[in-house]
């Protein structure tokens, strides 16, 4: 009731102070990490909706979590934040490549995690905000074949909605781990040849290919 | 908790600097993680041929010939084994309380969870704290470069190799168990294992960073797991500022 209370208090704090051109006044740090849980709370459930609907098939539960990752992902932000320094030598048509297939790429990712799951309660547990304004909210699997799972997503005001911009599992961040494999590629073999690897990739993983080493 | 911290990292931070600058820098003034990259990679596809040729198909058998509760009993029962690791690293790390809530954790999974094939410690709210000698030796100061991988055991480093020394003597597991825990693990990763190598563009890189980032968080983060503090898991916040443009073409 109270988490309602503020929202709506936010909202109104919104309204009143008018954001100038999607430009989103800075909010008092409880409200954002208010909004940023009920993010994520809501996405969980909306997930789990759908994986425990019987009747759809795989493929049809993969394409309805791949709709919902679309929604709440700043693929964007995320790219430039893979590609850091390396963004800048890009050209308009390689950055729109890359995060057109880092999109697919992180899509599939999460759709074939989240396919394994079984049974599993998943809730947020806390959530804090950074102090550039970005809000962590923390989550926890409890699965019933292993031992439970921590997963922490980072979430960045953009207008007046809330993107995710980082998942760290278990302390590992998924965007530093592929900014790392990405710069490696990038200064070996430069950007075309990063790009089209990473499409090959997602081809590959689509068809369901078993890897060989 | 926070001053010890303090203290921990100053004593790393002059064990660095008594070290004198070991860790090599690149042509871009940034320090190289893997100065053994080429001898690291051959390794690593060593031991992915072992896995793929030996490790996979013992523990595709193994889960055929077993059932799920079974493997999961026994990933307990293996984990009991090795409280010592955990006690005695907590101890290290002046962690005394953990240190006892790890001895209270085996009497109980040892008695009243059968030999620890059960986990009624976890039910009685008696959280586990996956602590060992590497991690112990990090708060001790010690660095962890240079980045190694090692025949049949994977991603490691000179402190963690050190502490898989100390882990492996005080792991109670008797010998002739160790290949049936690993063959046992295995299965029961089998499907994380196969979605990480069909989502890196480089496995041995992706390996490699992950390494890295879990164990700094491990070593970062020794309290409760759940709890969010300034000790918080993942990057600190510098890693998320974006480049600024100096194209026109991006909104």
């Amino acid at each position: 009731m109270l988490r309602w209370h503020r929202f709506l208090v936010g909202v109104a704090a919104l309204i009143a102070l008018g954001p100038a051109a999607g430009e989103a006044p800075p909010l008092a740090p409880d409200v954002a990490v208010q909004q940023a849980r009920s993010v994520i709370d809501a996405t969980l459930k909306e997930v789990l909706q759908v994986l425990a609907q019987k009747i759809l098939s795989e493929a049809d539960k993969k394409k309805r979590i791949e709709e919902i990752a679309y929604a709440h992902f700043d693929f964007d932000t995320m790219s430039r934040l893979i590609l850091a320094r390396n963004w800048r030598h890009f050209s308009q048509a390689q950055r729109d490549a890359f995060v057109a297939e880092f999109k697919k790429h992180l899509s599939l990712t999460y759709g074939e995690n989240l396919m394994r799951y079984k049974n599993e309660t998943v809730a947020t547990t806390s959530a804090r905000a950074e102090k550039n304004g970005d809000v962590k909210v923390r989550t926890k699997i409890v699965r019933s074949t292993a031992d439970p799972l921590l997963i922490d997503y980072r979430l960045r005001q953009r207008e007046t909605t809330w993107y995710v911009i980082d998942v760290i599992i278990e302390g590992i961040s998924l965007v530093a781990n592929f900014r790392t494999q990405t710069q490696a590629i990038i200064s070996d073999v430069g950007a075309d040849r990063l790009i089209e690897r990473l499409r090959k990739k997602n081809a590959e993983r689509a068809q369901q290919k078993k890897t060989t080493p | 908790m926070r001053g010890r911290c303090t203290r921990a990292a100053c004593a790393s931070l002059l064990i660095g600097a008594l070290a004198g600058c070991s860790a090599p820098v690149g042509p871009d003034g940034r320090p190289v993680v893997d100065p053994h990259e080429a001898g690291n990679r051959s390794i690593f596809g060593f031991n992915e041929g072992v896995d793929y040729y030996v490790l996979n198909p013992l523990a595709e058998g193994w889960s055929t010939i077993t059932f799920l509760d079974l493997r999961l009993s026994l990933n307990k029962f293996f984990y009991n084994l090795e409280f010592l690791v955990r006690c005695l690293s907590n101890l290290g790390q002046g962690e005394g309380k953990q240190a006892g809530v790890e001895v209270v954790r085996f009497l109980t999974n040892t008695t009243v969870g059968l030999l620890g094939f059960f986990d009624p410690a976890s039910r009685l709210g008696l959280q586990r704290s996956d602590e060992d000698f590497g991690q112990m030796f990090a708060v001790w100061g010690m660095d962890g470069d240079p980045y190694w991988v090692l025949p049949f055991l994977g991603p490691s480093n000179p402190r963690d190799t050190l502490g898989f020394v100390f882990d492996s003597i005080f792991d109670l597991m008797l010998v002739f168990g160790l290949p049936i825990e690993i063959v046992n693990t295995r299965a029961l990763r089998d499907r994380e294992i196969e979605a990480a190598r069909r989502s890196a563009l480089d496995f041995y890189v992706f390996v490699r960073d992950a390494y890295l980032q879990r164990r700094e968080a491990q070593v970062q983060n020794r309290k409760l797991r759940e709890e969010l503090d300034d000790e918080t898991q993942g990057p600190g916040d510098d890693f998320y500022e974006l480049e600024e443009n100096d194209s026109e073409s991006v909104p």
